[in-house]
């Protein structure tokens, strides 16, 4: 799997990695109990300071979203429960930056939903 | 545990003060980004580091010890110029480094070479300053330091091999030692360090951690360096 961010400058680094995982989780390229890189090999993937990497991987593992075992590395966390929550938000936050981005174009609730309803059929 | 530590240092060239009251302290583990405009006093703190010139006023400490012999076997340096007379071949250089040096580690080095596509035969005279730079980057962390001091790693290299260096710097930096990337090329250089300090007309004006300024901030050490000496 190849890592790579374009970092965007007001967010802190470490949080921008948390989010590159969490998204990948969501989209299901890692899958519950996939290793995750050591921090070493993320941190020269992404071009980083290991210690970047490291907070990131606490922060995630403080979320339970993964776990490490000594010596063996980082995992993703085999509760299913977790991986559903991480989507949840996932999607509530993309759902949050839409409905913001319609009501600035003064749609009502019903036409959007009308509208969503024709453009997903649309699109599959 | 603190490698270096630096107290009220202060350098006067004649009468001129390019460095005032300097005091900080590092740790092994540390990636710090030393950024500032040129003549802020980034090469002069470098070379006082190392042993190549002598305090006026305040002091050093490396390992509990003033800059001498012992400290220099534990710094490995990178000058901003061209330390090796034209007529050496790659090979030269190496065994030049090997007689100096206990600590290096000649495997290392093969490695790095053939990361940058170098080879031994090679004429220092028929070097590009691309090149030159990364066979004295490859020399300088080949080093098993505490220490290592890189003044302008970047200067005058093109982007692609910006990169390279970046990466090979990450793939060799070691938890035990300190490292310090003395530059103005910000942008390049942030993202892996994890302490920022900037200096400017021979002052310490920042000292934080990386994550933390640019939380805090909301920006990259980049722009902050760009509002700073504008």
């Amino acid at each position: 799997m190849v890592w790579v961010i374009e970092f965007d400058e007001r967010t802190p680094i470490y949080i921008q990695i948390m989010d590159l995982i969490k998204k990948r989780i969501g989209r299901g390229d890692l899958k519950s109990g996939d290793k995750l890189p050591s921090v070493r090999e993320m941190a020269e993937e992404l071009k980083v300071n290991p210690n970047t990497v490291q907070k990131a991987y606490q922060e995630l593992e403080r979320e339970g979203i993964i776990f490490t075992l000594r010596g063996m590395g980082s995992f993703i966390t085999q509760d299913s429960e977790k991986i559903l929550d991480l989507k949840k938000v996932m999607v509530r936050e993309i759902i949050a930056k839409f409905l913001k981005d319609v009501r600035e174009l003064n749609f009502s609730k019903d036409e959007i939903l009308s509208l969503l309803d024709k453009y997903w059929k649309e699109s599959e | 545990m603190e490698i270096l530590e630096i107290k009220d240092l202060s350098k006067y060239y004649g009468k001129k003060q390019v460095l005032k009251d300097i005091s900080f302290s590092a740790h092994i583990g540390e990636l710090i980004g030393l950024y500032g405009p040129n003549g802020s006093g980034k090469t002069t703190l470098l070379k006082l580091i190392v042993g190549l010139l002598r305090p006026s006023k305040g002091s050093i400490l490396i390992d509990e010890k003033e800059p001498g012999s012992y400290t220099k076997s534990i710094v490995s340096f990178l000058p901003d110029k061209n330390i090796f007379p034209s007529w050496m071949s790659v090979k030269d250089a190496l065994n030049f480094y090997l007689d100096f040096y206990r600590d290096f580690d000649s495997d290392k080095f093969m490695e790095l070479l053939m990361f940058f596509n170098l080879k031994e035969d090679y004429k220092v005279k028929e070097l590009s300053k691309g090149d030159l730079e990364k066979l004295i980057l490859s020399l300088v962390i080949s080093r098993k330091a505490k220490i290592y001091l890189l003044d302008e790693p970047l200067g005058g290299i093109d982007p692609s091999t910006r990169d390279k260096i970046i990466y090979s710097l990450l793939k060799n930096y070691c938890e035990e030692s300190l490292m310090i990337i003395s530059t103005h090329l910000v942008k390049e250089i942030e993202n892996i360090t994890d302490r920022t300090l900037f200096i400017s007309q021979g002052e310490i004006i920042m000292d934080e951690k990386t994550d933390k300024l640019r939380e805090e901030r909301n920006k990259s050490i980049d722009t902050l360096f760009r509002e700073t000496f504008q």
